[in-house]
């Protein structure tokens, strides 16, 4: 799965207003307001999607790194309990 | 002059059966607001406030600014969606048990500054937690910013979502609401003297207000004032049999809209249908109002809380552009009063009525007449 779409897609359904996100288009973007768009709300959400997605452990959750997209899929390939073939495959789950 | 410029509901007439809850009840619920909610991926009311957060009305808003500031009010009726009481966990795996991973997003006040955010309102922002007669409630807060602030425009935006657990046990144990073990005595109505009570109901309600600007939509109505009062109670919980709270918000939206009495010849009561509310709110009507004709919305939809008040004005200027007013259901006595049947929709003044927990009676006056 493109997992960077699928941080996007996640992104995009989370943030209020549609024009403040930026798509992100390297894996070794660091998550923060300015490469994003996403408040720290937003930023909560989106990272709670992904969680449910991947059904990561609550607890596990709360430690999801900010440092990149990168580090966040390592974080999720180590600590996920299901795959998905396809980015629309995983949102199915989530929206 | 304020006009109503859009209003946006959502509820239902449908019924589901939940059992296997300490009261077990008949509710009005929306099936699909449930999912996620239920396991905790999104707040509880998101799904169901989606319903009435139209792009429509999104877009009205950005692609028609008004001269003057515009607000956005959360009639949420309490500041705090959700909960859980140890109390009433009979089965917490139950359907309606949230598991809400994110607590601080059930505060009123924050989903209220995403929400503005949305509209892109930034003028000024706040909640209500005036109980089920919030939505009413915050139109005398909203007369007030728009005579007296140099507001032009402010959105309503109503409801909380009642069908959960801890809310069905809170209105089950209180004998608030009708029980699955009533259903072979009694059915939903209001102002009757064999039919009483209500079922519990999700809904939601965004409603414009506006002063005239050029690119304003054809109104749905005219606001004429509202006003919300207290009543001499020592019991926050009740209701006084005379009716006091009721006429005093009734007697004030009068004065604000500078009407007299007999103006006023429709009302949408609260109408929850429990002998306390029949009692308190026929008698404030007939003390101070002359000829008129009543109707109730909650035997149809449930008692949708702190939406209920605008959700069913909503509801109400729909069946007037249809050309009725509806009887209130499951009455047996023939009443022309407070209606048996439907009568025909006629023009003028109406009158909102909503009465909330904590003595809080709220009171609003509309015309058809735009």
């Amino acid at each position: 799965m493109d997992f960077l779409e699928f941080f996007n897609r996640c992104g995009e359904q989370t943030v209020v207003r549609g024009d403040v996100f930026k798509r992100v288009t390297s894996m070794d973007t660091p998550v923060t307001e300015d490469t994003t768009g996403l408040d720290s709300l937003d930023t909560t959400l989106t990272y709670m999607l992904i969680a449910e997605a991947y059904d990561i452990d609550e607890v596990e959750a709360n430690h999801m790194p900010l440092s990149s997209i990168q580090d966040l899929k390592d974080f999720c390939d180590k600590h996920k309990k299901r795959d998905f073939d396809t980015v629309e495959a995983a949102m199915e789950v989530v929206k | 002059m304020i006009y109503m410029t859009y209003s946006a509901t959502a509820c239902t007439t449908e019924t589901t059966v939940y059992e296997d809850i300490a009261f077990p009840q008949r509710v009005h619920i929306l099936p699909d607001t449930f999912r996620k909610a239920k396991t905790g991926m999104s707040y509880p009311p998101h799904n169901m406030f989606n319903k009435v957060i139209t792009e429509e009305a999104i877009n009205y808003v950005k692609a028609n600014p008004v001269k003057g500031k515009t607000a956005f009010m959360l009639a949420a009726g309490s500041q705090g969606w959700m909960g859980t009481s140890g109390r009433y966990d009979k089965n917490p795996e139950a359907e309606l048990h949230y598991k809400t991973k994110l607590p601080f997003i059930t505060l009123t006040n924050i989903y209220a500054g995403r929400i503005a955010t949305m509209f892109h309102v930034h003028d000024h922002v706040s909640t209500d937690a005036s109980a089920c007669a919030s939505s009413l409630k915050v139109l005398m807060d909203m007369q007030n910013l728009m005579f007296h602030y140099g507001f032009d425009r402010v959105i309503v935006l109503s409801g909380e979502d009642s069908v959960c657990i801890p809310s069905l046990e809170f209105f089950g144990d209180a004998k608030a609401c009708l029980l699955l073990e009533d259903e072979d005595k009694r059915k939903p109505s209001a102002f009757d003297d064999v039919n009483h009570g209500f079922h519990v109901g999700q809904g939601a309600a965004l409603t414009i207000f506006e002063k005239e600007h050029p690119n304003m939509r054809a109104p749905l109505a005219r606001f004429m004032g509202a006003y919300t009062s207290a009543e001499d109670n020592t019991n926050p919980l009740g209701q006084r049999d005379d009716g006091e709270g009721y006429s005093k918000a009734i007697e004030g939206a009068l004065f604000v809209a500078k009407l007299h009495r007999n103006r006023v010849r429709l009302v949408k009561t609260h109408g929850t249908g429990t002998p306390v509310n029949n009692a308190a709110e026929k008698s404030a009507l007939l003390r101070s109002l002359d000829e008129f004709v009543a109707t109730s919305y909650k035997p149809r939809i449930g008692h949708t809380l702190s939406a209920s008040g605008l959700l069913e004005t909503g509801l109400l200027l729909d069946d007037l552009k249809s050309g009725v007013i509806p009887k209130i259901p499951n009455r047996t006595a023939d009443d022309s009063v407070f209606l048996s049947e439907d009568v025909p929709a006629f023009d003028g003044v109406f009158l909102s009525l909503a009465a909330g927990m904590g003595n809080v009676y709220s009171a609003a006056l509309f015309s058809t007449e735009v």
